[in-house]
C-alpha cells in the first residue's frame, strides 16, 4: 500500500492542559524508519496518543494516509483472555465492519500463517497467548500489528520485554517490509542497540523541541 | 426419582418455566464470558437488582394509576418497563462509570440503590409481596406466556448478533486501542454489547429473580475458562449455563427448594467439577513431563 505522506503533523501542539512543546512540524514518506528518541517523560508517548486520536491536539493538526497500525504495552485485559497465537494474530485483519464476518477468508487465513512464519511463531501458534513470556507476547503483537497491508506502523516500546536476538530479528523484519512494502515505521525506543541499522530517520525530542532528519545527521547533533 | 418422574409427568405444567431457565442460562452464560474476562461482574450484580426496582416500579405504578392486570398498557408490563428502565439507568450512568477512578464504588452504590429501592417498594405493594420476593430470591415457579415468547425472540438475537459477530465484539472487548487506530468501530460494538447486556438481564431478572441471574452471568463463564479461545468459550457457556438453567430447575422441583439458589448452587458445582477436572488434567501433563521428559519438549 503506497502513499504520499503516511503522516503529516502541522504545527501541532501537543499535552493534557498546556502545550509540552513547541509545535512540531513532521512529515513522513513511505519507505521510512523513524526512531523517535528522548528523555522520560519528554512527551513521546502522549505525541503517539495525540497522532492516533487518543488524545485531543491543543492546536494545529494531524493527517493520516492509509492504514495504520500501533503496538503499545500489552492491556490488562488482551494479557488474560483466552486466545492462541493465531487468534491473537488474527486480530490485526480487523478494520472497518470486517467483525460482522463470522469467519475469515482464505486470504485472511494466508496472511495470518504468513505473519506467524515472519515472526518466528509458527512451532507456538496453538499456545495459549496468557502463557507466552513477555518477549513472545511482544512478538504476536508486532505480527498482529503487521498482518494486513499497512501505509504507517507505530511502535511503543514495542520491543522492550525481547531477548536481543529476538530484538535484532523483528527489526530486520520491519525494515524489510519499510524497504518491499513501502511502510512507514514510527518507533519508541530507549535502546538504539537493536535497531541502530535499520532506521534511516529520527525524530529527537530535546530540551527546545524537536531535531527531525536523516539518522546519522541528527545523531551527530545530538552527541 | 418419584418427584422428578412426577415432573416430567406434568411437563406440560413446567415446559415454559423450565425451558426458561434453560433459555436464560444460554442466554446470560454466553453474555457471561464478556462480563466475567472484561471484568465488570459487578455492573451484571447492579443491573440485575436495577431491573428489580424495575419490575417492582411497574407493578406499584399499575396499582397506584388503578389498572387491573389484564389491562396493564404496554409500557407497564414489568418486563417491558424493567428492560426501558435498566437501560435507561445504564445510559445514564455510563459516562460517569468511564470517566471515574472508581467505577467499583459507583457500581456498589448502584447495587444497594437497587436491592434497598426493590424492598421499599414491596413495602407499598403488599398484594403483590410474593411477586417482590421472587424478584429478589430468584423463586420463578411460573413464567408468562408472552414473557416466554419476548425471551426466545431476545435470546435468538442477541446469541446470533454475538455469534455471528464474534470477532467485532472480541476486538472491541479485548483490544479497544488497536482496533480503534485500525479504524474499527470500538464505540459502537461496545454500546451493542452493553445494551445487549442490560437488555438480557433485564428480561431474565423478570422471570429468575436478581440472584440465579447474576449466577448464570458469572458462574457457567467461569467454569469454561480454559477454553482454548474465546469462540469456544462462548459455545461453552451456552451450553453449560443453559443445563444449569434447567437442571436447577428440575433439582428445585424434585428437592423442594427453591429455584434461584438452586440454579446458583448448581451453577458452581460446575464451575468446581471443571476446576477438579482441570487440576487433574494439569496433574497428569505434570507427571507426563517428568516421565518422557524428551518427548513432551520436542
Amino acid at each position: 500500500m503506497t502513499t504520499t505522506n503516511p503522516l503529516i503533523c502541522k504545527d501541532l501542539v501537543f499535552g493534557y492542559r498546556t502545550g509540552l512543546r513547541p509545535a512540531l512540524n513532521w512529515q513522513t514518506e513511505p519507505g521510512q524508519f523513524w526512531a523517535i528518541i528522548g528523555d522520560n517523560g519528554c512527551g513521546k508517548t502522549t505525541l503517539f496518543r495525540t497522532i492516533l486520536g487518543q488524545l485531543s491536539p491543543l492546536s494545529g493538526r494531524v493527517i493520516i494516509d492509509g492504514s495504520r497500525a500501533y503496538v503499545a504495552q500489552l492491556g490488562e485485559l488482551a494479557a488474560t483472555m483466552p486466545a492462541r497465537v493465531t487468534d491473537v494474530v488474527a486480530i490485526g485483519l480487523e478494520h472497518g465492519l470486517s467483525g460482522l464476518k463470522p469467519f475469515y477468508a482464505l486470504r485472511n487465513r494466508r496472511c495470518i500463517q504468513s505473519a506467524l512464519e515472519k515472526f518466528d511463531l509458527l512451532g507456538m501458534k496453538k499456545r495459549q497467548f496468557s502463557e507466552l513470556s513477555q518477549g513472545e507476547k511482544q512478538r504476536v503483537q508486532l505480527a498482529q500489528a503487521t498482518v494486513r497491508d499497512i501505509s504507517l506502523l507505530m511502535l511503543d516500546e514495542a520491543t522492550s520485554g525481547m531477548d536481543p536476538r529476538h530484538a535484532a530479528e523483528s527489526f530486520r523484519i520491519l525494515s524489510e517490509l519499510v524497504q518491499t512494502k513501502s511502510l512507514c515505521v514510527a518507533a519508541i525506543s530507549h535502546s538504539m542497540a537493536f535497531h541502530h541499522d535499520y532506521i534511516t530517520h529520527v525524530l529527537a525530542f530535546t530540551d527546545d523541541g524537536f531535531l527531525m532528519g536523516p539518522r546519522d545527521e541528527i545523531l551527530s547533533q545530538i552527541r | 426419582m418419584e418427584k422428578i418422574e412426577l415432573f416430567f409427568e406434568n411437563w406440560e405444567f413446567f415446559r415454559e418455566a423450565a425451558l426458561s431457565g434453560a433459555i436464560s442460562g444460554a442466554l446470560l452464560g454466553a453474555l457471561g464470558i464478556y462480563i466475567l474476562l472484561g471484568r465488570i461482574v459487578f455492573l451484571s450484580a447492579a443491573l440485575a437488582q436495577t431491573s428489580s426496582v424495575g419490575v417492582a416500579l411497574a407493578i406499584w405504578l399499575t396499582a397506584l394509576l388503578g389498572f387491573s392486570h389484564e389491562n396493564t398498557p404496554f409500557l407497564l408490563d414489568p418486563v417491558i418497563f424493567s428492560m426501558i428502565f435498566t437501560i435507561g439507568i445504564l445510559a445514564l450512568i455510563s459516562k460517569g462509570l468511564r470517566h471515574t477512578k472508581s467505577p467499583d464504588a459507583a457500581l456498589a452504590a448502584l447495587y444497594l440503590c437497587g436491592a434497598a429501592g426493590t424492598i421499599l417498594i414491596g413495602t407499598q405493594i403488599i398484594h403483590e409481596i410474593q411477586d417482590i420476593q421472587q424478584l429478589l430470591t430468584g423463586n420463578a415457579v411460573l413464567v408468562e406466556h408472552s414473557d416466554f415468547m419476548l425471551l426466545i425472540i431476545i435470546s435468538i438475537l442477541i446469541l446470533g448478533l454475538f455469534g455471528y459477530a464474534h470477532r467485532g465484539f472480541e476486538a472491541s472487548t479485548f483490544w479497544p486501542d488497536n482496533s480503534r487506530v485500525a479504524g474499527f468501530p470500538v464505540t459502537a460494538f461496545n454500546l451493542i454489547k452493553y445494551a445487549a447486556i442490560a437488555i438480557a438481564i433485564a428480561i431474565t431478572t423478570r422471570m429468575m429473580g436478581a440472584l440465579p441471574v447474576f449466577a448464570l452471568t458469572c458462574l457457567p463463564a467461569m467454569a469454561v475458562r480454559k477454553a482454548p479461545n474465546l469462540r469456544t468459550m462462548f459455545y461453552l457457556a451456552m451450553i453449560v449455563g443453559s443445563f444449569v438453567g434447567f437442571a436447577g430447575y428440575v433439582i428445585a422441583f424434585a428437592a423442594d427448594f427453591p429455584v434461584g439458589p438452586t440454579q446458583a448452587i448448581t451453577a458452581l458445582i460446575c464451575v468446581l467439577l471443571s476446576l477438579t477436572i482441570s487440576g487433574i488434567i494439569g496433574l497428569i501433563q505434570k507427571l507426563r513431563s517428568k516421565i518422557r521428559p524428551e518427548s513432551i519438549a520436542s
